[in-house]
């Protein structure tokens, strides 16, 4: 029986308000993944991205009443729970008992039972990979049939939380349908390629990761990677040109590169079918190869990223990140060899870095001379993922610490300032701040090109045109961020500190 | 001095060595191991205890039979058939990322038959 679905992309006050102005919105992948394989299946399917249309409660009432979905599934990571969670009590409170609520992504996956127990407004947890979960969960039922029997699905039964067994991944991703982009408002997600300034969307050509970084929930997620063959990749893409016009495109992979010889023929494949792409990756230093780099310049690579995270050997051995500095270095010096921008996520403060532990690894990674180089100080301790088992065996986090509690609390406004976050034990998480702003290593080297300023520019006079008091204010936030040191982007770290989320070290 | 190993996927039982070389014998400290298999094309891999990085004869390089530590996974993998990297119409495994060689079993084309084992284990052979 066909049932009506409607998928969110929550609502997000501090989210919409900072990547409307950096112009970073990327499309709910996850959703419309789940979409396209409902419909496929006869199903009607929306998407609301609430984010990135700055849906707030009362429009999504409208929505609901509206369109009177028999479900509703709602994507949760763990920086947002909260509101996610209280766009499930939104959900119940507008549409009532009837309508089914249920929750997927990292987050939720890694602690349903928490999640269960603490948010009376979910009724289920699809676990993993969400395609098929949620969709033979809404067919049970729809047919009286029993979700106890759904392959990753948790939920309650008589008042009990049940946990039903996992469901192999899914081995062949060609299978899968496209995601449903015509579900979503692609004219709304402002992100461009940061020299070309071309519009770009993301793309998710493998899923997986085997590398066991300690902050990454893929150690539990999917460790086992599997891959979009090259054809079906260009497929995508070209769809993505034909129907929206899109010509820059933002690879979602954790590894890019893992399968070099598949990224070899989708290379070849994007210049055999003459497309005129720019796109940008995130890989790992030890997973490239000088021609495999030129090729992908050749294919339209603008950017690419790399999880550096230290040149600190201790604190890479700490993270489990399975390289060394060496590697760090020959990796970068081969990515601008090919002629690409080179970009570099950084940690400071973290496994067991003293003060001058942290200036030498901002000395050694300024002088690897990447275009951006993006340091937090900390990290956030998530669930599912090594850190957090490590956090609970060093008596820094209760077993049965839970992310959920707190989320009807209207003064927990973001979930990520409840995050228990961990840090070095030898420099307070107040003098790593500092030292971040001292050794300025958190730095964007390349000069914008004057297309990127004129571009930022227009935008921000078309905004102050459309919404001037909002953008007034938005502005003196801004300064006053500014004023006390700190830039707009770091603003979450400074928070963390200042305000509540606890404080965790080795 | 080389040691000797068993390695056990569902029914397939392969035995082999390992090298004396210091990444080899850190690994053969931390056996057995025993633990969820996956797979990168015809190569298998468990995870192992060690954050060890790259020895200086590391490569990509590898041959069906070979035993090897691959950082990347903090992984010990067993190769024996061609990769999502090898060649096209290659039999020849070609590791995702440059992994250090620990040793070698024999008739390793045997563990195509394991495809349904969900566990891999790998130990010193007490019976050779």
């Amino acid at each position: 029986m066909s049932q009506s679905v409607l998928l969110i992309n929550p609502f997000v006050e501090r989210m919409h308000l900072e990547l409307s102005y950096a112009e970073n919105f990327r499309p709910p992948l996850g959703l419309a993944y789940c979409a396209a394989v409902l419909r496929e299946h006869g199903h009607r399917v929306t998407i609301v991205d609430a984010l990135v249309q700055g849906i707030r409660f009362p429009k999504l009432k409208r929505i609901l009443l509206r369109e009177k979905p028999d479900v509703v599934g709602i994507s949760t990571y763990s920086p947002t729970r909260y509101e996610c969670f209280r766009t499930a009590k939104v959900v119940k409170e507008t549409l009532g008992p009837s309508c089914t609520v249920v929750t997927g992504g990292p987050h939720v996956s890694a602690v349903p039972d928490d999640t269960l127990r603490e948010v009376p407004h979910v009724d289920y947890v699809v676990r993993g990979e969400g395609e098929y979960g949620l969709l033979e969960l809404i067919e049970a039922l729809a047919a009286d049939g029993d979700p106890r029997d759904v392959q990753n699905v948790s939920g309650r039964h008589k008042g009990e939380i049940f946990h039903a067994p996992d469901r192999p991944n899914i081995q062949d991703l060609d299978a899968l349908p496209m995601p449903a982009r015509d579900l979503l408002p692609m004219r709304s997600y402002g992100t461009r390629m940061p020299s070309t300034m071309h519009r770009c969307t993301t793309v998710l050509t493998s899923r997986g990761c085997p590398a066991r970084c300690t902050f990454c929930t893929r150690d539990w997620f999917s460790r086992e990677t599997r891959f979009h063959s090259p054809e079906s990749m260009c497929d995508e893409v070209e769809s993505v040109v034909k129907n929206y016009g899109i010509r820059g495109f933002i690879f979602q992979d954790d590894t890019f590169t893992l399968n070099k010889r598949r990224i070899l023929a989708f290379c070849e494949e994007i210049q055999r079918r003459k497309l005129d792409i720019k796109w940008l990756a995130t890989t790992r230093v030890d997973c490239i190869k000088a021609d495999l780099l030129k090729e992908m310049k050749k294919a339209g690579c603008e950017v690419l990223t790399f999880g550096a995270e230290s040149m600190n050997p201790e604190t890479l051995r700490w993270l489990k990140k399975g390289f060394n500095v060496d590697q760090v270095r020959e990796g970068v010096a081969m990515a601008k060899a090919a002629g690409l921008i080179v970009r570099c996520s950084y940690l400071i403060g973290i496994g067991n870095e003293s003060e001058e532990d942290v200036k030498r690894s901002v000395r050694l990674a300024r002088e690897l001379e990447v275009s951006k180089l993006k340091a937090n100080v900390g990290l956030s301790v998530y669930p599912g993922t090594p850190l957090y088992q490590m956090a609970i065996d060093a008596g820094a986090l209760p077993a049965d610490y839970s992310y959920a509690r707190g989320y009807e609390n209207p003064d927990n406004r973001y979930g990520n300032n409840e995050t228990p976050r961990w840090y070095t034990p030898h420099v307070s998480p107040e003098r790593l701040l500092q030292l971040r702003r001292e050794t300025e290593v958190n730095i964007l080297f390349t000069r914008p090109s004057l297309k990127v300023v004129g571009h930022r520019a227009r935008k921000f006079a078309s905004r102050l045109r459309r919404h001037p008091g909002e953008t007034i204010r938005h502005v003196a936030q801004f300064a006053g961020t500014v004023m006390k040191g700190s830039r707009l982007r770091t603003r979450s770290d400074s928070e963390r500190v200042d305000d509540q989320a606890p404080a965790i070290g080795a | 001095m080389s040691v000797p190993i068993k390695i056990t996927v569902g029914d397939v039982v392969l035995r082999g060595e390992f090298r004396g070389d210091e990444l080899a014998r850190e690994v053969l400290a931390s056996m057995p191991l025993d633990a969820t298999r996956r797979t990168f094309g015809d190569a298998y891999y468990i995870e192992t205890p060690i954050t060890a990085v790259l020895g200086p004869d590391a490569s990509d390089e590898v041959d069906v039979g070979d035993v090897a530590y691959w950082p990347a996974a903090l992984a010990v993998v067993v190769f024996f058939g061609p990769t999502p990297e090898s060649a096209p119409g290659s039999e020849r495994p070609v590791a995702a990322s440059d992994v250090s060689i620990l040793g070698h079993v024999e008739g390793a084309d045997r563990l195509a038959d394991a495809r349904e084992a969900k566990t891999m284990r790998i130990e010193v052979d007490a019976d050779a």
